[in-house]
């Protein structure tokens, strides 16, 4: 550094502690900070998301893979199903005891008129005797849908671009390999559990 | 873009801009906000009444399952002043490298 540029800084400095203004150093360090924290506040939703990702993922797998081995066994579906509503349900709530937003409120409606619609499909299926493998289908749209309307009124770009995967993955199995389809959709899921763990690890 | 000496205090500044990543219009409740912060009760207290008497923050008291629940949220105004305080230090932030311009143009 030469003598001038030494002075012009000392001088900076002199100036910026009389007028109580910050050091380019100093502002700099409080950015960093502020950004920082702003960061780790939005964790709070990226950790969510990710516990969402594991529970969904697991029962995706395990439920597509039993399916897939056992064709007659789709009965396996119910209890995990709502296990996996129970705990996103439960997980959900611990955030509602210290956060409240409208991002949340509006995650929380469109779950549960999913929750709502995915009994209701379900129930009209099964009386219409329809194939389960186009109730899979059906539901993993709605499925893709909900999870690109939840990134985007929480602005979590993880779920938009998970919503859209799962809505190419379901169509390419469905129409061109139906035979694979459950098993792309388990190992979908695992790619969701992955996921999920990766976005847990990095958020806490 | 305005530098803002209550909002640059390093606690505040830290409060200010955690509920601002929390979202527009997100109430956070205080002892979360404590514990996200790593502050004692009393010094978080001190700070938010500040924040509120300058209209930054709002915040509301109520229950929840029959517990007394103190829950804080950051006003439009207070986004704003927090927009153009960080506004402003990016700029004070890119004259740390005024000097080094000038030898450059030397």
């Amino acid at each position: 550094m030469t003598d001038i540029t030494l002075h012009c800084k000392v001088l900076y400095i002199v100036n910026a502690d009389k007028n109580n203004i910050p050091t380019p150093e100093e502002a700099q360090t409080a950015l960093d900070e502020a950004y920082r924290q702003k960061e780790r506040a939005r964790q709070v939703y990226g950790a969510f998301n990710g516990l969402i990702f594991i529970i969904w993922g697991s029962v995706y797998t395990t439920a597509y893979t039993v399916v897939h081995l056992w064709p007659q066994a789709e009965i396996v579906w119910l209890p995990l199903v709502l296990i996996g509503f129970f705990l996103s349900y439960w997980f959900g709530s611990r955030i509602g005891t210290f956060l409240r937003s409208s991002a949340g409120r509006a995650y929380r409606s469109l779950w549960a008129a999913f929750g709502l619609g995915y009994f209701l499909l379900g129930w009209g299926f099964a009386t219409a005797n329809a194939p389960s493998q186009l109730f899979s289908y059906v539901v993993n749209l709605f499925v893709a849908y909900a999870l690109v309307a939840s990134g985007i009124a929480t602005e979590q770009s993880v779920l938009v671009r998970a919503g859209a995967v799962l809505a190419g993955v379901n169509t390419l199995f469905f129409v061109i390999a139906p035979s694979y389809y459950y098993l792309a959709m388990a190992a979908l899921g695992l790619l969701a559990v992955v996921t999920g763990l990766r976005v847990v690890r990095s958020e806490i | 873009m305005r530098f803002d000496p209550l909002i640059h205090q390093q606690t505040r500044l830290r409060i200010m801009a955690y509920l601002a990543g929390l979202g527009s219009d997100a109430l956070v409740e205080f002892g979360a906000l404590q514990e996200a912060l790593g502050l004692t009760e009393g010094n978080l207290s001190r700070h938010l009444s500040k924040l509120e008497e300058a209209g930054y923050v709002q915040i509301k008291k109520g229950y929840e399952k029959k517990r007394p629940r103190t829950w804080i949220q950051l006003t439009g105004l207070g986004r704003d002043a927090l927009e153009g305080h960080l506004a402003a230090l990016e700029a004070l932030a890119r004259k740390a490298n005024y000097p080094g311009l000038h030898k450059d143009k030397r």
